[in-house]
């Protein structure tokens, strides 16, 4: 059945009277069921676009960091992309300065692949995730968390993370991608953090006060600003850019095959289908409950054709037995 | 809610202070250990580098972000033994009490070129590489030592600043000198300054001492225990104990600190009082 990835996005700069310092970036391929997530960091300059360039061209054609003479290649034409949108002779000092070592973000991108044949898993999903740096995936199901990426630990925020550049300062031996290769379920919950989130997060379910995702899903963006603005009020939550993107897989329906007519049914009502009651109860999980009332549909059908077909041997029995009369009414 | 103390984030809303005391004395004449350059020309120096270098760093793509307020003081006596203490900014920002890092990055005095020299990674040569050097703050040497003066002037523009600041990470005081108060004793001083304290902590008094000789430096000392003589003790006294934050900086950069180690510098050279300068003002949250 063919899926495609529902997506919201909810972000808050570290000053939010300051919307345009907002460095931190994401972006979504529904259709292709890919999404990533990136954090520039903040002391770099020009890391905003960075981080941007690099979250479009991950959802765009990323090679695998593995492949590393197409992954350098990649970066480098990022790195140029970046280069050309800078006008140094503009620049004060202070910023001239800074410009050779140019920009730095963290980058997380993740995609939904239909799953192999062999992966066993019925109804499953490849995910596949790539990340450098400390912005984090969790994979929650029904909400309980089933794992997170790269990160596992929350004290793990503690350390610089190691982030790409946007020049080429002869390190990038240095640079190491975590992959994730697993298997998700339709309804599973995919939600990418950058780090002031994620340690937050990680907090939670290391206290067992365990985020709730489900409802930050169904929240306007102004309400959940306001959420972060309180938490990080409270210090829960570093003072920094803030971004949440969270994915769900869902199934989307083949279109109905109209039933051929039937001369005698035009003017009569038409029954409503045994198990119509689950699609009508089981509105937003539309997928999985419309595959088990098919299933239903189609099995209480072919137990009323039986039922139909050992009445109608019956009848002939009778009939042969007893002179063709129909059987006396019940009392 | 309780929060652990010296952990507020610096940002626009909660800005950092930082306010330089700088001993503008006669003895400053005199050369640095391990240096052929004055004391107060090393010390100018390093200050207009760590200016630099936090202009560098609070700016982003739209200039400097306007996270903190900086202050720069010189002290010294005129010929009659009378306290001079003002700001040790020129150009533009003369005689401003504490000026916010935009401002800094955006008016220094001048800038100066000077030559770097950098080793190319491919040829093994060394290039001569013309660098652009904001300067803020020129040497100066006269006079006696009013460190009391300094001080008291400190807890009136802190607590000034305290009081529009009240949740911000505290100000942070690095005192740097080369000799003893002239004007009393300056411990009673220092523990004003120190009691002076927002929601996030009590204002941080470092003080580094900066030598004639090439002596053996003590950095961040845990007690006055083997301190060579009385002026390090009263610096020692004077000075603030490392907070967690710091502590555990400077334990991550590799100084074998003591728990309760003060920040403190004796027998600074050049090299010391730039560690100094650094580990007293980068362990602040959101600073790194």
């Amino acid at each position: 059945m063919p899926a495609r990835l529902d997506a919201r996005v909810f972000t808050l700069s570290k000053d939010p009277d300051q919307p345009s310092g907002y460095q931190d970036a994401s972006a979504v391929d529904a259709r292709r069921r890919i999404a990533a997530i990136a954090d520039g960091v903040s002391s770099s300059l020009f890391s905003g676009r960075w981080a941007s360039i690099l979250t479009e061209a991950a959802v765009g054609d990323a090679p695998d960091p593995a492949e590393e003479g197409l992954f350098a290649a990649w970066l480098a034409t990022q790195r140029k992309l970046w280069a050309e949108g800078v006008d140094a002779a503009s620049l004060p000092w202070f910023q001239r300065a800074k410009l050779p070592l140019g920009a730095f973000s963290t980058l997380l991108w993740v995609r939904v692949l239909d799953a192999q044949p062999a992966a066993g898993s019925f109804g499953a999903y490849r995910l596949l995730a790539h990340a450098i740096g400390d912005s984090c995936l969790f994979q929650v199901r029904r909400g309980e968390l089933v794992r997170s990426f790269p990160l596992r630990t929350s004290a793990e925020l503690e350390a610089d993370p190691i982030v790409l550049g946007s020049v080429d300062l002869k390190r990038d031996q240095l640079l190491q991608f975590a992959t994730l290769d697993e298997v998700c379920y339709p309804e599973d919950l995919l939600v990418l953090c950058t780090d002031a989130l994620a340690q937050w997060a990680l907090r939670g379910y290391e206290s067992g006060s365990l985020p709730d995702w489900d409802r930050a899903w169904d929240m306007p963006q102004e309400a959940w600003r306001a959420e972060i603005a309180a938490l990080r009020q409270e210090r829960q939550l570093q003072d920094d850019d803030t971004t949440l993107v969270m994915l769900r897989v869902a199934e989307e329906l083949l279109e109905a095959v109209p039933a051929p007519e039937q001369p005698t049914a035009a003017a009569a009502e038409p029954a409503p289908a045994p198990l119509e009651w689950i699609r009508s109860a089981a509105k937003g999980v539309q997928p999985v409950a419309a595959r088990v009332a098919d299933e239903m549909d189609q099995t209480s059908g072919r137990v009323l054709r039986g039922l139909k077909s050992l009445k109608d041997k019956a009848l002939k029995k009778y009939r042969e037995k007893f002179g063709k009369k129909d059987p006396p009414e019940p009392q | 809610m309780y929060h652990a103390p010296y952990t507020q984030s610096i940002s626009r809303q909660n800005k950092a202070c930082f306010l330089f005391l700088l001993d503008q004395s006669f003895s400053m004449e005199e050369p640095l250990g391990n240096s052929s350059n004055r004391k107060c020309d090393e010390l100018v120096t390093a200050i207009n580098g760590w200016l630099q270098n936090m202009a560098i760093r609070a700016s982003g793509d739209e200039g400097i972000k306007d996270w903190m307020d900086v202050g720069v003081f010189g002290y010294r006596t005129d010929q009659a033994a009378n306290p001079i203490i003002e700001s040790a900014l020129q150009g533009p920002l003369a005689g401003r009490v504490l000026v916010s890092i935009p401002e800094i990055g955006g008016a220094p005095a001048r800038i100066d070129t000077r030559t770097q020299y950098l080793p190319d990674d491919q040829t093994g040569e060394v290039l001569q590489v013309p660098c652009e050097v904001p300067v803020w703050v020129d040497p100066r040497a006269e006079g006696g030592t009013p460190m009391c003066h300094m001080l008291y002037l400190a807890h009136q523009i802190l607590s000034d600043w305290i009081a529009r600041h009240p949740r911000s990470f505290p100000p942070i005081v690095v005192h740097i000198t080369d000799g003893e108060s002239q004007d009393g004793n300056p411990i009673p001083y220092a523990d004003a300054l120190k009691a002076l304290a927002t929601e996030d902590g009590n204002v941080l008094l470092f003080n580094c001492h900066l030598s004639l000789t090439a002596a053996e430096p003590f950095m961040f000392p845990a007690t006055d225990e083997g301190l060579p003589d009385e002026l390090a003790r009263v610096l020692f006294h004077m000075s603030s104990v490392l907070p967690e934050p710091f502590y555990r900086h400077a334990v991550a950069e590799g100084f074998p600190l003591q728990p309760s180690a003060r920040g403190m510098a004796f027998n600074a050279d050049m090299v010391c009082l730039i560690q100094f300068l650094n580990m007293g003002t980068q362990a602040a949250p959101g600073l790194r």
